[in-house]
């Protein structure tokens, strides 16, 4: 079964982030509520059993999943609070923010290293919006949540 | 009294401390791929943030500790070759004036000496540089490696009646000199007319481990105890005017203005794939507060008044000035003086530019003369707009500058890069990149002049209606070329 935006899909991330104290340490003990969008994601694709799944879940309203679907486009609100994640969920309409991520999913799926994530935003494939200063000491946590993102997502 | 050294300890800890403070240090740490040397920090690293086809150019070159060296060496002889051509053009030109329809020729165009890192008219470029510099001017360019802060070249030409006439090649490092072959040799160890050198390696090496009488540092040295470009000039000074005496008296006569910069810098500017992109680096560089940086990225000790007044227009002002001034209004693509075989990276360089454009990846494609004038950086500080315009931005162009760079309309302020994590330039959307596919076959070694109003419509008819990118009639295919579009044309 494909697994993207399901519930179990929202807390099997935040658990891997959580699970492990260099995930937490990589973000320096930053708070912060980030608004992560995921653009090209193709939710257009997913089959019916797999919609059913995701709203059955209540993680995403109908309304906001069809616009997400039509779109490809989806906007998630992660909330760190010390490193650790302690919200991680569809943002709503106008949801206040610290900082703003944006990309296709491809290229988030390109990311390795934080070499890459790096080279990804200097050249616009990842935009990110916010303080730089913080952008730069946060590049490792950013990275590591990238790559547990990706391997926790799985798409027809 | 705060001394030079002083100053310059405290200017050096505050940069530091501001690098770190953006994160700056953060972010080259993971530029390996750019960075000859691991581990170590170069001077001006910040402008990596906002360069981002030379972030992609030092990739794709593959900066190992040989490739830096060989590099060095490549920009030193090119920069040397590129003057005797301006001696040769010069006095060619001075002796058969071209006609009206060859005035902009590329082989009647050559780079002069304010520096020899962009083409003009030989006849301009002797009424400009008297105007720079003075009737007699000799300019020497002290070059400093980045990592190392030590000087590495130091190498300039006389300049009598706005013209050049002589090349002085004061120093060079074994670093570079190990790469000499027959035909440098016979140049840089003194056996033509039009140079002055040294009579080997050793020679031109140990004159950089001169020590200034005051202060006792080596010339080679001086970047290590001073911190700003303006200082390393003001540093050796003092040293060059008594080796100008003792090696190169003949000239005595001339204003000696030195210039400092250094290897990355110097790689950027002299290998600008076009002239208004290469007098935008200027104003960046002797006018850093237009990015927001509180130090210089080139000097001139002294700094020409001239300079002084046109380094205080907006920038926009600022390219279209120069390239009227230098290239009447045109704008080159520039050639290389030396064959590939010579300089194969500086090839690489060209080709990369050539094929992707001066602001890839964030532009697909060349940006015409015009774009590139209204250009936006990313500052370091909050800034102005009417830094960079002279007149309004388009529609399209003011919604991209308000919802990419954060621009408050009231005030005209644009915020700072740490506000926005805004690394690239904006430009107007609405003209439309040029491709490489559109021009002639680009030679490196001759180059290209094209009008500075160039957009893609009017390089195709121009093209169309037999314009080679010679400079041959260019007026001519321009004017006919704007009737066509139905523009007024004189």
């Amino acid at each position: 079964m494909p697994l993207v935006l399901t519930k179990e899909w929202f807390e099997s991330i935040r658990e891997a982030w959580n699970s492990d104290p260099s995930n937490i340490e990589s973000l320096g003990g930053a708070s912060e509520r980030i608004l992560w969008i995921v653009e090209e994601l193709p939710l257009s694709k997913l089959p019916p059993e797999m919609e059913k799944a995701i709203l059955e879940g209540g993680m995403i309203d109908e309304a906001l999943f069809r616009k997400a679907k039509e779109t490809d486009r989806v906007e998630l609100l992660l909330e760190w609070r010390e490193g650790k994640l302690t919200d991680f969920r569809p943002a709503r309409e106008g949801e206040e923010h610290t900082a703003r991520m944006r990309g296709k999913y491809s290229s988030f799926e390109k990311i390795k290293t934080g070499e890459d994530f790096l080279w990804a935003s200097m050249d616009r494939e990842i935009e990110f919006r916010g303080r730089l200063f913080e952008f730069t000491r946060r590049l490792d946590g950013y990275t590591k949540f990238t790559l547990i993102l990706v391997s926790r997502t799985d798409l027809v | 009294m705060e001394t030079m050294e002083e100053r310059s300890a405290r200017e050096k800890a505050t940069w530091e401390e501001w690098i770190r403070h953006m994160g700056m240090d953060k972010i080259w740490e993971k530029l390996s791929s750019i960075n000859p040397f691991p581990g170590q920090t170069p001077l001006s690293l910040e402008i990596f943030a906002s360069m981002p086809v030379w972030r992609h150019i030092f990739r794709h070159l593959g900066m190992t500790p040989e490739r830096w060296q060989r590099l060095k060496y490549e920009n030193f002889v090119e920069w040397s070759y590129r003057i005797e051509q301006a001696v040769e053009t010069s006095n060619r030109l001075s002796k058969n004036p071209p006609p009206r329809e060859e005035l902009y020729h590329m082989d009647n165009l050559c780079y002069l000496s304010h520096p020899p890192a962009y083409l003009c008219k030989a006849d301009v470029g002797k009424t400009t540089c008297q105007m720079l510099y003075g009737k007699y001017a000799t300019v020497e360019y002290v070059h400093v490696d980045d990592f190392t802060r030590e000087v590495y070249w130091i190498l300039g030409y006389h300049n009598e009646d706005g013209l050049p006439v002589h090349n002085w090649l004061l120093g060079a490092s074994k670093e570079i000199s190990q790469y000499f072959d027959e035909e440098d040799e016979k140049r840089f160890f003194g056996q033509m007319e039009i140079w002055t050198g040294a009579p080997n390696r050793e020679e031109l090496d140990d004159r950089l481990n001169r020590r200034h009488l005051r202060t006792g540092v080596k010339v080679r040295d001086v970047p290590k105890y001073y911190w700003d470009p303006y200082d390393w000039g003001a540093g050796v000074r003092d040293v060059i005017m008594d080796m100008r005496t003792e090696l190169f008296s003949k000239w005595l006569h001339a204003t000696l203005y030195l210039s400092g910069v250094s290897a990355y810098i110097s790689t950027i500017a002299q290998n600008a794939l076009m002239s208004s992109e290469f007098f935008l680096y200027v104003y960046y560089g002797l006018n850093t507060a237009a990015l927001g940086l509180r130090y210089n990225l080139f000097s001139y000790v002294p700094l020409p008044p001239i300079l002084r007044t046109l380094l205080s227009l907006p920038q926009e002002t600022f390219v279209k000035r120069m390239s009227e001034l230098f290239l009447g209004g045109y704008n080159t693509v520039h050639k290389y003086a030396c064959p590939e075989k010579k300089i194969p990276n500086l090839f690489k360089i060209r080709k990369f530019q050539w094929e992707n454009g001066q602001f890839y990846p964030h532009v697909r494609g060349i940006l015409p003369p015009f774009v590139l004038a209204r250009a936006i950086p990313p500052s370091m500080e909050p800034i102005q707009l009417r830094q960079y315009l002279e007149t309004p931005p388009s529609k399209e162009f003011l919604e991209v500058l308000e919802s990419e760079g954060g621009l408050n309309k009231e005030t005209g302020q644009l915020p700072a890069i740490q506000e926005t994590g805004r690394f690239h330039f904006l430009f107007d959307p609405s003209v439309e990149p040029l491709q490489p596919k559109d021009f002639p076959l680009l030679d490196p070694n001759r180059g290209q002049i094209w009008p500075f109003d160039l957009t893609r419509e009017k390089l195709e008819i121009m093209v169309e209606e037999g314009y080679d990118g010679s400079g041959k009639n260019v007026e001519y295919y321009s004017k006919l070329a704007d009737k066509k579009m139905g523009k007024k044309v004189d």
